[in-house]
């Protein structure tokens, strides 16, 4: 089977369903920060990175199956920057196909030059199949991944070279080598059932030295019974129609291969440039000091969540260097509400464990020195917007039909992170409002994650304290300063949020 | 009885070319546009028009339709109707070609797939065992059919020139600057070989090639310089050709011919019912009543089925039960409340059955009817007030001029730009007209008074639900005819009930 498989054990990318809403995911989580330190400019790693991210995986073994493929890679980095230049090269190679085949498609002897155009298309695919088989071989012995290990079996399994030798032999075409039949008469005396014996690209030398003991009566026999194709316009063209209609037959046999090459090289394309940018992420980490973790994934429906030192990715990307991290161990986490001063890093705490999940669900290193987490079906953000602002009088409406949204693709075992959700109503209600949708979530083993200043809400919820429910609060000193920590505590009935506006005052007065 | 027709049995009656006017009013046009694609190279059209002039040909169809309802059966029926298909391309070709070698060789092939037809069509047949008269009696037809040909050593004559021809194998080696032929076949095949490499699935697969020069009718130089090489070699295999060609110049049966063309009327409309029937809507071969028994349960629109079929889209069936004598039912109730698809799937399902086939409904029991006459709005015509009644009356008149008993009738919406009281007085007056002549009707209306019943006038009316959004069900019920809510439905459109301005105000 020609399939490289890089990214599932079984399969490729295709049909498999990207984050429901993976729009707001990387719009909130401050995605792009990160793409862009994946890409390192390269327009296609970007796309690829991009695209293969937000699509989650499934269970633990996905997961691992794809660190161990980043590990091979990240250790063997030439390979790696082998394997692209291959993916290049295949790229260009099809771009012009496409670009030939389009232009046949009004030029006059379109056919011939089409198959020509198929001929070098194949034979190039081909090349660089043989390529990637000798260099998974020559690497063998450092490869520890089953993904790359199983690829290179796969390749070993095909005949490749047998199947260029059948490529080559269709030069017989181009070069003006010749082709035997053995035929019948169809209906009307039409030249029918036609089997084609050999084609080759230099004048069968072989087939005549069978008949070495009749030579005398074959010649006789073969000048009999030969015409000359040259002298003759309308036997030329009919000689090159069953050339060209044989070829055509050839290539139509060679059709699903040509098909399963394209979608070999489309889906190792895809793979191959996403594994680029994993690993020019790491090495950028590497640069920065920054430690980056392989999360350990817990099966689907488990609910404990622990981290180490879990910090903000985008923000140690904008910075350059790590900042505060945080540390958790959540035994049978359904609800966390994260509560406490303004500008205490609440947001930056949320994105920090959204993003972390997200990465680990697409087998990436978390940016943590440790980090265990269940796989989600989804995982879902719902953060204020700033442009919310402009809508105004439509806003809790808005909020709800996003959150609404969200629920129509929502199921057991999804992960919700809220942000300053239902703040665009009165306390009272936006409280109510919430309490109805997380109590739901709640009872449907939905985890969701909260930073909230519904104070009602928080205070509610603390009060009866349902198994699974924990408290964080982002530490303010007595003096007012901000230590970004998250600390289990008591929702307070204040957010700090006059100290800011004591700043302000400040600022703006003093 | 002697076959000669799975169609119209020995009645002797002749298919109509012409549409029949009710077609597109019960949108049959629509639905035989759809059929006709099952069987594509048929004409099939002036079967489906052509309603069976007495009650026992509309019996001797629907056995058919029971035996060949068995996909077994039908499906041995399609492949010999494919084997024809093929046999009467070559033959065409035959009689097309001017060289009068490629004619023979064409001629024989024509020959060879007809007598392979006959042979697998009679053996695979005596597999089934067929209830109805046509196909028994095309069955006996056909086994005296070969055993004729048998006699006339049509089987051996071609055996014969066939054999001479078939074993015939060339070897053509094409090189650089002359072609070779070798009267001897290489066991190589390349094609084969590279497949089984490929790994592809050989029944995917041509592994020899065919078609190379596709013009049947005539030779290429390539082509026709083998041709004449090998005449010269072997002449004796072209004289066995023309001689099979002069000794069974016309070979083919009428009936089957004639078979082969009419039971695609049959295989075309179980091949849709097929269809139809995954959509969830069942088609069911109805009774023919002797008296006046008619009712039916789940008729239901099978244009409207199709109109939405790849939608999430149920459509509602309705049951009805006539009275014992000839009647109409009137229909009132809301706009867009399924009262003209009502009318429709009726019509659809007393054309059905009349037809001999299985009709749009889970039962039915039709009396006898001998044809069926509609008058629908005409399409958007842009014409006056007075003009549009009067194209209406027009219409109606070759309707009632005719004088034609045991009608099915529907009128649908008459009379819309008259005053009520008019409309009301010329609607009853062509009710009694239809009546008086033992036509059963539908009369789909917005006059209540026209609902009034009597003897011979029942009233259906149309059912809106009880929620506040009174949506339509699209049932018919046989009940006293009432209002019909039309500024109901104007407060409904525009959410003005008192209901909805309370609900929207506490949002």
């Amino acid at each position: 089977m020609l399939e490289p498989f890089l990214l599932y054990n079984n399969s490729s990318s295709e049909g498999k369903k990207p984050y429901y809403s993976k729009q707001d995911i990387i719009k909130d989580l401050n995605m792009d920060i990160i793409f862009r330190t994946m890409a390192r400019e390269d327009n296609f790693v970007a796309m690829n990175v991009r695209k293969v991210i937000m699509v989650p995986l499934e269970t633990p073994g996905q997961i691992i199956y794809r660190q161990d493929i980043i590990k091979d890679f990240y250790n063997n980095q030439t390979m790696l920057e082998a394997m692209y230049e291959c993916v290049k090269r295949q790229q260009k190679a099809l771009a012009v196909y496409k670009e030939e085949t389009e232009k046949n498609r009004t030029r006059q002897a379109r056919k011939a030059a089409q198959i020509i155009e198929t001929l070098k298309y194949l034979g190039q695919g081909q090349d660089d199949l043989i390529f990637l088989s000798s260099l998974l071989d020559k690497n063998k012995s450092s490869l520890k991944s089953e993904g790359l290990m199983a690829l290179m079996q796969r390749l070993g399994s095909i005949k490749l070279q047998q199947i260029k030798e059948k490529i080559d032999d269709m030069d017989f075409f181009v070069s003006g080598g010749g082709a035997g039949y053995t035929f019948q008469f169809g209906g009307g005396l039409k030249i029918g059932r036609a089997v084609v014996n050999y084609c080759s690209p230099v004048q069968n030398t072989k087939k005549k030295s069978k008949k070495k003991g009749f030579q005398k009566l074959y010649d006789k026999y073969i000048k009999k019974n030969s015409i000359q194709i040259n002298s003759n316009e309308l036997l030329q063209k009919d000689t090159m129609h069953l050339k060209e209609f044989t070829i055509q037959h050839i290539l139509n046999i060679f059709q699903p291969y040509l098909f399963q090459m394209m979608a070999f090289y489309n889906h190792f394309t895809e793979e191959i440039a996403f594994y680029m940018g994993v690993v020019n992420f790491m090495k950028r980490m590497d640069e920065l000091n920054i430690t980056l973790a392989m999360p350990e994934p817990q099966p689907l429906g488990t609910k404990d969540t622990k981290f180490k030192n879990l910090y903000e990715l985008s923000m140690a990307v904008y910075l350059q260097k790590k900042p505060v991290g945080n540390n958790l161990a959540l035994v049978n986490n359904l609800l966390l509400i994260i509560t406490g001063a303004n500008q205490g890093g609440k947001s930056t705490f949320l994105r920090s464990y959204g993003l972390a999940q997200v990465l680990m669900q697409c087998g990436l290193p978390v940016p943590a020195d440790s980090f265990s987490a269940p796989v989600y079906h989804q995982v879902f953000t719902h953060f204020t917007r700033r442009e919310d602002e402009q809508l105004n009088s439509g806003r809790l409406q808005e909020e709800l039909k996003r959150i609404s949204d969200m629920v129509n693709a929502a199921e057991p075992y999804c992960l919700f992170l809220l942000n300053e959700s239902f703040a665009s109503t009165t306390e009272k209600e936006g409280s109510q409002i919430a309490e109805g949708i997380l109590h739901a979530f709640y009872d449907k083993e939905i985890t969701t994650v909260m930073v909230t200043h519904l104070f009602q809400l928080a205070r509610n919820l603390y009060n009866n304290k349902p198994d699974g429910t924990s408290f964080l609060v982002a530490e303010r000193k007595d003096d007012g300063t901000r230590t970004f920590k998250m600390l289990p505590g008591e929702p307070g009935y204040t957010s700090y949020g006059t100290d800011l506006f004591k700043e302000l005052e400040e600022e703006v007065f003093l | 009885m002697e076959f000669q027709s799975i169609l119209f049995a020995d009645t002797g009656q002749e298919p109509d070319k012409a549409e029949p006017a009710f077609f597109q009013d019960l949108k049959l046009d629509y639905i035989l546009n759809i059929i006709k694609h099952f069987v594509e190279g048929y004409g099939i059209h002036q079967y489906y028009y052509t309603l069976p002039l007495t009650e026992g040909l509309i019996k001797y169809r629907q056995q058919v339709f029971k035996d060949l309802s068995d996909k077994g059966m039908r499906q041995v029926v399609q492949k010999f109707c494919f084997q024809m298909r093929k046999s009467r391309s070559s033959y065409r070709y035959s009689l097309q070609c001017e060289e009068i070698m490629q004619a023979a060789a064409y001629h024989l092939e024509a020959a060879l797939l007809y007598w392979e037809a006959l042979e697998v069509f009679q053996k695979e047949l005596s597999l089934y065992s067929p209830v109805s008269c046509g196909i028994n009696s095309l069955k006996e037809y056909l086994a005296g059919y070969i055993a004729g040909c048998k006699e006339k050593h049509f089987d051996k004559a071609l055996q014969r020139a066939n054999g001479f021809f078939s074993q015939m194998h060339f070897r053509l080696s094409v090189g650089k600057n002359c072609i070779t032929v070798e009267e001897e076949g290489e066991t190589d095949n390349y094609l084969l070989e590279l497949s089984e490499l490929l790994q592809v699935n050989p029944e995917e697969t041509e592994i020899t090639l065919s078609g190379i020069f596709p013009n049947a009718l005539e030779l290429s130089y390539l082509e026709a310089s083998l041709v004449q090489m090998l005449k010269r070699n072997n002449p004796e295999v072209f004289d066995v050709l023309q001689d099979f060609y002069k000794l069974f110049p016309d070979f083919y049966s009428k009936q089957l011919l004639r078979f082969e063309e009419e039971v695609q009327f049959y295989i075309s409309f179980l091949e849709f019912r097929e269809r139809t029937e995954r959509y969830g809507y069942h088609l069911e071969i109805p009774d023919i009543s002797s008296g006046n028994e008619f009712f039916g349960t789940g008729v239901y629109d099978i244009a409207l089925v199709w109109k939405n079929a790849d939608r999430d889209y149920k459509v509602v069936p309705n049951n009805f039960q006539w009275g014992s004598k000839p009647s109409f039912f009137v229909v009132t109730g809301p706009n867009q409340g399924g009262k003209t698809t009502f009318a429709r799937s009726m019509g659809q399902a007393v054309y059905f059955s009349i037809m001999g086939m299985p009709a749009n409904a889970e039962t039915l029991t039709v009396p006898f009817f001998k044809g069926i006459s509609t008058h629908f709005e005409a399409e958007e015509k842009i014409q006056s007030n007075s003009g549009k009644l009067k194209e209406e009356i027009n219409r109606l008149i070759p309707m009632m001029k005719n004088k034609n008993n045991h009608q099915f009738v529907i009128l649908n919406e008459l009379f819309t730009t008259a005053t009520t009281n008019d409309a009301l007085i010329m609607g009853r007056k062509v009710m009694q007209y239809f009546l008086g002549r033992k036509c059963y009707g539908i009369y789909v209306t917005h006059i209540q008074e026209l609902a009034e019943e009597e003897e011979q006038i029942i009233s259906l009316v149309a059912q809106v639900g009880d929620g506040v959004d009174r949506k339509r069900t699209y049932r018919m019920v046989h009940m006293k005819a009432q209002g019909y809510g039309y500024p109901e439905q104007l407060l409904e459109q525009f959410q003005l009930s008192y209901k909805d301005i309370i609900r929207r105000l506490s949002c």
